[in-house]
């Protein structure tokens, strides 16, 4: 008894310290929750107050400053990706000459650079925010690095690549997706068939064809689809 | 002679207790490991998962609500409302109104315009005859279809609500739950994402409501419960999903998507057999057939849980209800592993067979018992003066720092990821209450389980009993009984 005694009080020892340990960092949690909030509403505040007064900038030297203040501002990797994130916001929520602006302003000051750096990361979910940020700000550039990843091992990258190269190139997208013989969700085609249905542009017949030719099961299926909801020209 | 028999009997419950106290705290501990995993993937996969294409997508699957009501009456208008508002396009709400005694039907068709409607159900499932099929006339409404029926309690209303219904997913939800808005959202992304594998159900994370503020079937502010009892469920409730429910989730083992929400593959519920009417855990039960007859088919599956908190329930506030509760939970059990004992420890079934089932043997169904004979057996050693105290006290505290450092684990996991409850004095609370459960909350619900055990083979008890509702802060306190 004296052998299972000290067991006992062995397991009762590494119990007490795992709950001391939980107990920390709920506490620091807590407290890094709050001091991040409130670090983190404010530099978003300023942000979208310095973004709002960009696209409504009288003239160009008032635009220069202000793009010169979002620069000044932004140094740190957070407040770069707090910057990333509201331009993605303002770029989804904006349309015409507004949309225009933040689009210059996010080529200008190199924002696609943050995401193509998580595109590389080894990380998996760090590549599939950098595929969503790219197709986002429909940064045409990244496409040939987003390609590649059709063919990642983790399924929520290619299902997130296969998404965004539609995003960005839509028919020449859906080509180098019939190259591939996997099988798509129904995720990923209605997300496809919805990007397609919000673009100005339609399949032409001959691309419609293309499609239908495919190995793949799900690119036959996803082309039947989109020959009976007319998203063909 | 004498004395070396009672020598062997007290070695054999001594070891016995103390492996089996270590054997459940390791299965644990091996689940919370899963959960971990699990949530950390989920919210890392959904942190950029763009919901509005399948919300404005027409080809997003059909989803029929199933919400039974019976004597509902006092907040059954509201509720359908919230449930009109969801986030989703393609969904209809079917409420059955399970012969209910009070003014639930005639509230019904003053607030939604409803008017007789000449369809027919098919019945694929039996189930007690039907009065009138209503319908509104108002096309906000056209989501919405009421059916009167005979009274045949919670799982023949959901058999005929299943009949009715034509999509091909089926939201099986308590009618008094408040559902988040994406809660559908949330719920479907699973089924469309399966690839190689058919998913078959998804269950959603149930939390306290009581005290929350609602507002016309929304939670418009979390709070803690002001009492204790729900108090104490409200640690257990992030417990039991948080790091169990969520493992199983992870290993595919899950044996119950609870009753008050899940979304199920309706072409399989109904080849199951749908709603079994003489369990009264029949939401455990219908997983478990579902699960069995995808083995018969060979075919690859999944159950999956969602754990962002997407369905809030009002628990039980009075000692009395709560172990009724229980003891009903507990029978529930008893009856759903009765009826398929024939997958324990059967290879056969998979990780169903020799691991799912037999945890809910040994760790959900004897646990309270092996742990009540614990304490009558400390009792005699107590009498015959026959108790080591030294080894007592070590084994008590073993296990009450066991029970803290879980509670606390699953409090770490909360605080992490959902925080739900954002303000500080909250999180103090949950790390006290933690404190305190062990040793005034555990027993209660040892001694329901119990009394369970004892209704289903002494009194052969198949009843729900009567159940009762305070309603929520919002709505009016007066109690709606229920009996199913």
């Amino acid at each position: 008894m004296i052998f299972e005694d000290r067991f006992i009080l062995d397991i009762i020892n590494i119990l007490l310290l795992f709950a001391m340990v939980f107990l920390t960092i709920i506490l620091y949690a807590r407290f890094n929750h709050i001091i991040d909030r409130k670090w983190k509403n404010n530099q978003r505040n300023l942000v979208q107050t310095l973004l709002a007064k960009y696209v409504n900038a009288p003239t160009a030297s008032e635009s220069e400053k202000i793009k010169k203040r979002l620069v000044k501002i932004s140094k740190s990797k957070p407040q770069k990706q707090i910057l990333l994130d509201e331009v993605a916001n303002f770029y989804d929520n904006f349309s015409g000459k507004s949309s225009d602006m933040i689009k210059d302003l996010y080529d200008e000051m190199a924002l696609y650079k943050i995401s193509i750096k998580k595109l590389k990361n080894f990380r998996w979910h760090n590549k599939i925010e950098g595929i969503v940020e790219l197709s986002t700000m429909n940064h045409k550039k990244a496409y040939d690095l987003i390609v590649p990843l059709l063919r990642h091992k983790n399924n929520d990258v290619r299902r997130t690549a296969k998404i965004a190269i539609v995003e960005l190139k839509k028919a020449n997208g859906l080509d180098d997706l019939a190259k591939l013989t996997t099988e798509m969700s129904d995720w990923t085609s209605l997300s496809i068939i919805s990007i397609l249905h919000r673009s100005p542009t339609k399949l032409t017949k001959a691309e419609l064809a293309r499609l239908r030719l495919s190995d793949s099961q799900s690119m036959r299926s996803l082309a039947a689809h989109l020959e009976k909801h007319s998203l063909t020209d | 002679m004498q004395e070396t028999i009672y020598l062997e009997i007290s070695n054999f419950l001594n070891y016995g207790i103390y492996i089996y106290t270590l054997s459940i705290m390791s299965a644990y501990i091996f689940l919370a490991f899963n959960s971990v995993l699990i949530i950390r993937k989920y919210l890392r996969k959904n942190k950029t998962v763009y919901y509005d294409d399948i919300l404005r997508s027409p080809l997003a699957p059909r989803i029929s609500i199933l919400a039974p009501a019976y004597n509902e009456g006092i907040s059954i208008v509201e509720n359908i409302r919230s449930l009109l508002s969801l986030h989703y396009n393609n969904y209809e709400i079917i409420i059955i109104n399970d012969g209910s005694k009070d003014d639930s039907m005639q509230k019904m068709i003053a607030a939604y315009d409803l008017t007789p409607s000449q369809e027919k159900v098919c019945s694929n499932l039996p189930h007690q005859p039907i009065k009138e099929i209503y319908r509104s006339k108002d096309p906000a409404f056209k989501k919405l279809i009421v059916l009167d029926k005979e009274n045949g309690g919670k799982s023949d209303a959901l058999n005929a609500g299943i009949n009715l219904s034509s999509a091909k997913l089926i939201a099986c939800v308590d009618v008094d739950c408040v559902i988040e808005d994406d809660a559908l959202l949330k719920m479907v992304k699973p089924f469309l994402e399966s690839v190689d594998e058919k998913m078959i159900a998804t269950g959603g994370v149930v939390r306290i409501a009581n005290d929350c503020e609602v507002a016309h079937g929304r939670i418009l502010e979390v709070h803690l419960p002001k009492k204790l009892l729900p108090l104490f469920q409200t640690v257990e409730y992030i417990r039991a999903f948080l790091l169990g429910r969520m493992a199983w989730s992870r290993l595919n083992g899950l044996l119950i998507i609870s009753g008050a929400f899940g979304l199920f593959d309706r072409e399989l519920v109904v080849e199951a057999g749908g709603y079994d009417t003489k369990t009264v855990g029949e939401d455990m039960e219908l997983v478990v057939r579902m699960r069995k007859l995808m083995h018969k088919r060979k075919e690859k599956y999944r159950i999956e849980y969602i754990p962002d908190p997407l369905c809030w329930t009002e628990a039980p506030e009075s000692r009395r209800i709560l172990i009724k509760q229980r003891n009903r939970w507990t029978r529930g059990t008893i009856e759903t592993l009765t009826a398929h004992k024939n997958m324990f420890f059967n290879p056969k079934f998979g990780l169903l067979g020799m691991l799912s089932y037999p945890f809910w043997f040994f760790y959900e169904w004897l646990a309270p018992i092996i742990e009540f004979t614990g304490l009558i057996y400390f009792g005699i050693l107590v009498y015959m003066g026959w108790v080591n105290w030294d080894h007592f006290w070590l084994l008590l505290i073993l296990v009450y720092s066991f029970s803290v450092m879980y509670s606390w684990m699953a409090i770490l996991m909360e605080e992490t990821t959902f925080r739900e409850y954002d303000k500080t004095r909250y999180l103090l609370t949950l790390l006290f209450i933690a404190l305190l459960e062990p040793i005034f909350y555990h027993p209660i619900t040892v001694w329901a389980a119990i009394q369970g055990n004892f209704d289903k083979f002494i009194r052969k008890k198949k009843t729900w009993g009567a159940q009762e509702r305070v309603g929520f802060k919002k709505t009016n306190p007066s109690v709606a009984k229920r009996t199913n």
